[in-house]
């Protein structure tokens, strides 16, 4: 049995009469450990895929299992515990909260979970050792999203989602982040589910997904990922 | 106007309704009570000018302490500017009512002027019930809408004196029917003012017809200006307009009140003189009275001595005269014993020497009876030859008698032989036959007579015959007899003879003896005599001693009786010197008095009093300035509170739509364009709030406020009145504060490009805040708590909007419970903790001091009276430093005794006051009033009129009426009057009713009014509840205001902090975790608010409470814990109702939303 699986998953908004399919029986599975991307232009479905798997949303029909629970079949506060405990998530635009500072903001994350990584070792993981205890406005966007990171990853986590972890970054910050996601992928074999729009990413998954039209339309396996590194867009 | 903005701006308002709404209601509320509020006084003056002028109350009354003559009353109707005059009367007396006495102050109705529509008619009644009086003996009353005892039409109403001149020196009718049940504008409230009899007040009104008065003089003259109609008497116009007309009545007075003055003066000063005179001649008369009866006793005195000595005089001489006769006795005695002797040797004389003398005569005597014997036989000898002799002799007669008796016989018998035949021989010769009958008579007759005759001598004869044949020898035997006779009677007297002779020697020898007896029976009368005087003497000492005892015995009575009677007319000097003292005394005081009333009189003129000295006027005047003074600050703040948060809101509001500003801006629309819709919002939001506002609370407020006071006022029902100033700038200015606070959030954000405005705005530095640097408390501080206290103190503005926001709410509520406080507990500490009776009695003027020592023995015993004490307590006036108030003055006798009753304490240290004969306590709200403090001298008027200076030793706790205490002494000290007892103060025993008391008290004499304390906090409670209600207005608007300001701060925070609402829940917070998050900072700024609040509540209920008080009444500067305690936890639980409502808003945060871009 898969880490992850979602079994002719379905999601239909209802807009007073209209009825409008965003999900239209979604099929895939998920290995632990795995670095998966799911890829699609805007609207295709893939952040109410990221929705369903993060325990957001509700989907409308078909089962979604994660760590062999049936995430689909839990209700609310089932899903808050689901998101305590087994999610961690990284903002397109961080959402850290501008209050506190990036230790704070960690260990805002931290006194959810029942078994949390160090705080300090986890920032210094993400390279920011240096200015924990700075405001995230006194952060670039770079620094803020490594602070997002640390906040997921310090929960100790069964999947990090993250939902256009570059959309608001540089090219050069992107990458960066991406290679701090793979290589927390590779070293503490954490299962990352990226979302993006951009198929220049595509090669550095161990898995890809193509959504479209609320379907996934193929499953792409890269036996061999390509290190972040390498890709150029 | 582009379509698309107005579109906007419409979807606007009905995607945020909530805001819209908060704003709306904001504005709505603080304009309601702002506008209403501030409405609330004027609309008051404005309702109760119109009652005035419907009533037609007068602008003047001109009183004259010589009262209102005609000519007074003409003059004053001749003045320019005056419209109409109506002379009145007015006398305070006293009426029963239920069982106790009130003052009823009489006014008079002028009959004539009672038409509706006649300007002569003025201080209009209102009729209740029933009718005016038509003719005299006919009442109209007081609709007393407080009072417990209040009359009905048709009770019958005796009135009485009450200052104890004669209630017929006033009036004509002292019994009234009540045919009516008036209400008046020149009475507005049950407080009709002070009274000089009685309790001190005026307990209820009453009109009579003005003919049932009985006076010289008007008392009053009403008077309403032409023209002053027009004019809000509240206003300051209304005294700039009459101010003219004042002058010239003012001029009018001087003029006539000093030609009058004259009169009185001169009227006033002889009679003080013919009382100087009077009293100067009493203080003769009492030294002449003295004096005399000094003499009369000094005389008594003398009088008893005297007598003493001669009561001594005459025992003494008595003595000596019993003593004397003693001795006379004495003498007696002694005569008496040598008479005896010389008797007794007289007798033995005699018994010795007349012996022989009574032998001898007893021999003679022996002799003489036996010569005496042999006399008696010759008598007897002699007396029996008598017998015989005369015996003989008798017979002899007795022959010789018949002898002629036969002769004459012989004689007779021959005459009638011979006359008959005579007759014979006429019978012979006779022819007629009657005569022959009648001879023939005649010769029966005396043929019989000769038969007769014949047969006598015959008989004669034979008796002859006899006796010669008896006595043969008669005229022999006389002889005899004559011869023996004869022989007898020379023997007797021979015989006679010697007896004489022997009789002569006896009668010899009893002279002798006689003689010899009579010296010795002399001598025994002489000492029977002696012995008579001695025993006559004796008896005479006896009876002597007797009568001497007693007359002495009468004598000491007589002086005792004296003594007693000299010893009581000392003890009565004393008391006449007393009384005579006494009646002095008065009569001096009387004199001082009078000369007081002179002086004043000498001070008096006319006083023009306009409406600012009428009473209700003044009264509700009063209450207006309490609204003002509430109407002045608590509005403003309610509105500060209201713009702020309005401010507040639009800010926000303004901040949060800054990428839609940028969208716009860089699509080319103008930055009137854009700012038109943020503008337009908060100015139709406020301008509908300020409509809404102001339609409701230009009403209902002042309708509320107005209908409030009117439980202690009669005033008609509210008629509406718009002040369009008071509307329009309330109005004005929130539109203008909301509207602006818009508009200058869009201004600081239409200046910035529109590149600028597309990109967030760059997030405030996070700070380290100053907590953190105290590491042992913040590294104690859990996680959540740590970022509630950086964000409490990141927020600067935030904070101070929330924190000043509900401050202003929760210093509102604690103001308005506070009032509620200072006010509710006033009684209870008047009347528990200071007083510590039940009420009063006021003594009658004429009680005298052994009546009024009985009467408190008396009431001390009963046993439905726990106690009582007498006290001197008259309505006076205190000045100082120019304030002059009118206050009680008591005077204490007893100051130990009069602890018991009054609690004189200092309200801060609550520390005991004590009295002393140096100086005067006054009430702490006289102080206030005044400006004295202790060590000032302040002027005070006895009830005589009498002005006195005195120092302020104390200043004690006391809410409601003004007090000056003194002792009895300082009293007399200063006013040189002493102070006479008219007031029992009474504490009832316990669980015992007002009316029982008030029965007892009533029966008795001496008793003249009775107040229960009762029936005061009665009333005050009626008055407070008044202001209760106000307070009740204040709290349920605070805390609409309170809500509403949380409701939108609350509002604001959550839809500020969205994103990070819906990444905390992505995050895996769980509601609760969320709500804590949130509220947590909420709760703490409200409650920070509420601390705040508390310390601005405490100020804005000082400056309220000190200008809402009363004239009378002080309130408490308290506020109770409790008090503090509900306006925070009303503030608390108002935001614990916003957090819960919106809870539901935190559920309905979409996760989704963190995934959003910033906007």
């Amino acid at each position: 049995m898969s880490f992850i699986e979602f079994k002719d998953v379905k999601k239909i908004y209802k807009m007073g009469e209209v009825e409008i399919s965003a999900l239209d029986g979604v099929n895939f599975e998920i290995e632990k450990g795995e670095f998966v991307i799911i890829a699609g232009a805007s609207g295709a479905g893939k952040s109410t895929i990221l929705n369903l798997l993060g325990g957001m949303d509700t989907a409308t029909s078909g089962t979604i299992k994660v760590d062999g629970e049936l995430v689909s079949e839990m209700d609310k506060r089932q899903l808050t515990d689901y998101r305590r405990y087994d999610i961690g998530f990284v903002f397109q635009f961080y959402n850290l909260v501008q209050n506190l500072t990036a230790k704070e903001n960690v260990e805002l994350a931290t006194q959810l979970s029942k078994n949390p990584l160090d705080i300090d070792e986890t920032i210094a993981a993400v390279g920011l050792a240096e200015r924990k205890n700075n405001f995230p406005a006194q952060m670039s966007g770079g620094e803020q999203q490594r602070v997002a990171i640390a906040r997921a990853l310090a929960k100790n986590p069964k999947l990090l989602l993250c939902d256009e972890p570059t959309g608001a970054l540089d090219y050069v910050t992107g990458k960066a982040i991406l290679k701090l996601l793979q290589d927390t992928c590779r070293k503490t074999g954490m299962t990352v589910v990226v979302i993006t729009h951009n198929l220049a990413l595509c090669p550095m998954g161990d898995k890809v997904f193509h959504v479209k039209s609320g379907k996934v339309v193929s499953t792409e396996i890269n036996e061999n990922p390509t290190p972040v590194e390498n890709i150029e867009w | 106007m582009k379509s698309g903005i107005i579109k906007d701006t419409v979807r606007e308002i009905k995607k945020t309704k909530s805001k819209f709404m908060s704003i709306f209601g904001i504005v709505a509320i603080g304009v309601a009570f702002f506008a209403g509020l501030m409405a609330s006084a004027p609309v008051m003056r404005w309702n109760a000018d119109k009652f005035f002028d419907d009533c037609n109350l007068a602008d003047y009354r001109i009183l004259s302490n010589f009262g209102l003559t005609k000519r007074d009353i003409d003059d004053i109707k001749n003045t320019e500017g005056v419209e109409a005059v109506s002379a009145a009367y007015e006398k305070d007396v006293l009426v029963s009512v239920g069982s106790s006495m009130s003052v009823m102050r009489v006014h008079s109705l002028d009959l004539d002027h009672t038409d509706e529509n006649d300007p002569e008619y003025i201080n209009k009644l209102v009729l209740i019930e029933g009718r005016l009086p038509q003719k005299s003996g006919e009442m109209v009353v007081e609709h007393a809408k407080l009072l417990e005892n209040s009359f009905k039409i048709g009770d019958k109403v005796t009135i009485t004196s009450g200052d104890g001149e004669d209630i017929h020196d006033t009036f004509a009718v002292t019994e009234y029917t009540v045919v009516g049940i008036v209400e008046t504008s020149y009475y507005l409230s049950y407080e009709k003012g002070s009274s000089s009899i009685g309790s001190g007040s005026v307990n209820v009104f009453a009109y009579v017809p003005a003919c049932d008065f009985d006076m010289e003089v008007y008392t009053q003259a009403f008077v309403t200006a032409s023209g002053a109609k027009d004019i809000n008497s509240y206003d300051r116009d209304y005294f700039d307009f009459i101010e003219p007309l004042t002058a010239r009545l003012k001029k009018l007075g001087k003029t006539n009140s000093d030609i009058r003055r004259r009169d009185i003066m001169d009227e006033a000063m002889e009679k003080y003189n013919d009382g100087l005179k009077e009293y100067e001649d009493g203080v003769k008369e009492f030294d002449r009275q003295i004096a005399a009866a000094e003499k009369k006793i000094e005389d008594g005195r003398d009088e008893i001595t005297k007598g003493e000595i001669l009561l001594e005089t005459n025992k003494a001489l008595g003595e000596y005269k019993l003593e004397s006769r003693q001795t006379q006795i004495d003498t007696y005695k002694e005569t008496l014993k040598q008479l005896k002797e010389y008797y007794a040797e007289l007798e033995k004389a005699y018994n010795d020497n007349y012996g022989a003398v009574i032998e001898q005569r007893d021999r003679a005597q022996a002799e003489y009876e036996a010569a005496k014997r042999a006399q008696d036989e010759k008598q007897l000898a002699y007396d029996e030859a008598k017998s015989v002799y005369d015996t003989l002799v008798r017979q002899n007669e007795e022959y010789y008698t018949l002898k002629d008796r036969e002769t004459a016989l012989q004689t007779e018998i021959l005459t009638v032989n011979g006359e008959l035949r005579q007759l014979r021989l006429q019978l012979a010769v006779e022819t007629d036959e009657e005569k022959k009958a009648e001879i023939q008579t005649q010769i029966d007759e005396k043929t019989a007579l000769l038969t007769e005759k014949e047969n006598e001598l015959t008989a004669t004869q034979t008796r002859i015959s006899d006796f010669e044949t008896a006595n043969p020898d008669l005229a022999g035997n006389l002889a005899t007899a004559q011869s023996n006779l004869d022989t007898a009677q020379r023997e007797l007297a021979s015989a006679q003879a010697e007896t004489e002779a022997k009789k002569r020697t006896v009668d010899g020898y009893d002279r002798t003896l006689e003689t010899a007896r009579a010296g010795l029976d002399a001598m025994d009368s002489q000492i029977k005599s002696v012995e008579n005087q001695i025993s006559d003497g004796e008896r005479q000492i006896v009876a002597g001693r007797a009568t001497l005892t007693s007359e002495i015995a009468a004598a000491q009575r007589k002086l005792t009786s004296a003594k007693i009677e000299l010893e009581k007319g000392e003890k009565e000097l004393e008391e006449k010197r007393a009384e005579g003292q006494k009646e002095l005394d008065d009569a001096r005081e009387e004199l001082v008095k009078a000369k007081a009333e002179i002086d004043a009189i000498a001070e008096a003129e006319w006083y023009v009093l306009d409406r600012e000295s009428m009473y209700s006027y003044m009264d509700y005047r009063g209450a207006t300035e309490r609204m003002d003074a509430i109407s002045a600050i608590f509005p403003l703040f309610f509105f500060a509170v209201a713009a702020l948060v309005c401010l507040t809101t639009m800010t926000r509001m303004v901040d949060e739509q800054r990428t839609r500003i940028g969208t716009l801006k860089a699509l080319g629309y103008s930055a009137p364009e854009i700012a038109f819709k943020y503008i337009f919002y908060a100015f139709f939001a406020s301008l509908t709030g300020a409509i809404v506002g102001l339609a409701f609370g230009s009403v209902a407020f002042p309708f509320v406020i107005y209908t409030a006071w009117n439980m202690m006022y009669n005033l008609p029902v509210m008629v509406p009145y718009f002040i369009p100033k008071i509307m329009v700038v309330s109005g004005l200015a929130i539109v203008t504060v909301t509207t602006a606070a818009a508009f200058s959030a869009c201004y600081g954000e239409l200046v910035e490009t529109p590149a600028v405005l597309m990109r967030p705005k760059t997030p405030k530095l996070g700070k380290k805040i100053l907590l953190e640097r105290i590491k042992f408390i913040w590294n104690r501080l859990s996680f959540t708590s740590k970022v509630t206290a950086r964000n409490l103190f990141r927020y600067k503005k935030r904070f101070f909007m929330t924190v000043i926001g509900i401050a202003g709410c929760t210093a509102l509520l604690v103001t308005g419970w506070g009032i509620k406080d200072s006010i509710g507990t006033l009684v209870s500490t008047q009347f528990g903790d200071l007083f510590h009776y039940d009420g009063t009695a006021r003594l009658s003027a004429d009680i005298t001091a052994a009546d009024r020592e009985k009467l408190v023995k008396d009431l001390k015993k009963d046993i439905h009276i726990d106690d009582v004490f007498e006290i001197c307590m008259n309505s006076s006036e205190i000045s100082y430093g120019g304030e002059t108030i009118d206050v009680t003055l008591t005077a204490v006798s007893d100051t130990e005794e009069f602890e018991k009753f009054s609690t004189l304490r200092e309200r801060k240290s609550g520390e005991r006051l004590k009295l002393s004969d140096e100086g005067a306590i006054i009430t702490e709200h006289t102080a206030d009033m005044t400006g004295a403090g202790v060590g000032d001298i302040v002027t005070v008027v006895n009830p005589d009129g009498i002005k006195a200076e005195v120092q302020i030793t104390g200043i004690c706790e006391g809410y409601i009426g003004h007090y000056v205490y003194m002792t009895e002494d300082c009293y007399k000290d200063i006013f040189k009057v002493s102070a006479k007892p008219n007031t029992l103060l009474i504490a009832k025993a316990e669980g015992i009713s007002d009316e029982a008391v008030a029965e007892i008290l009533s029966n008795r004499d001496g008793i003249d009014t009775l107040g229960f304390y009762s029936g005061t906090i009665n009333n005050f409670n009626n008055m407070i509840k008044s202001l209760d209600l106000i307070v009740i207005v204040i709290i349920v608007s605070s805390g609409a205001l309170a809500f509403v300001v949380l409701f939108n701060l609350t509002n604001v925070n959550v839809s500020e902090r969205m994103r990070e609402i819906a990444t905390l829940k992505v995050l895996g917070f769980r509601e609760r975790e969320v709500e804590s998050y949130i509220f947590r900072e909420n709760l703490i700024l409200t409650f920070i608010g509420s601390i705040a609040g508390l310390f601005v509540g405490k100020w804005l209920h000082r400056t309220i409470m000190v200008m809402v008080e009363l004239d009378t009444v002080m309130f408490g500067r308290n506020i109770e814990p409790l008090s503090y305690a509900l306006s925070v936890a009303i503030t608390l639980v108002f935001a614990l109702i916003v957090n819960f409502v919106m809870k539901k808003r935190l559920a309905n945060v979409q996760m989704v939303e963190s995934l959003k871009s910033v906007e």
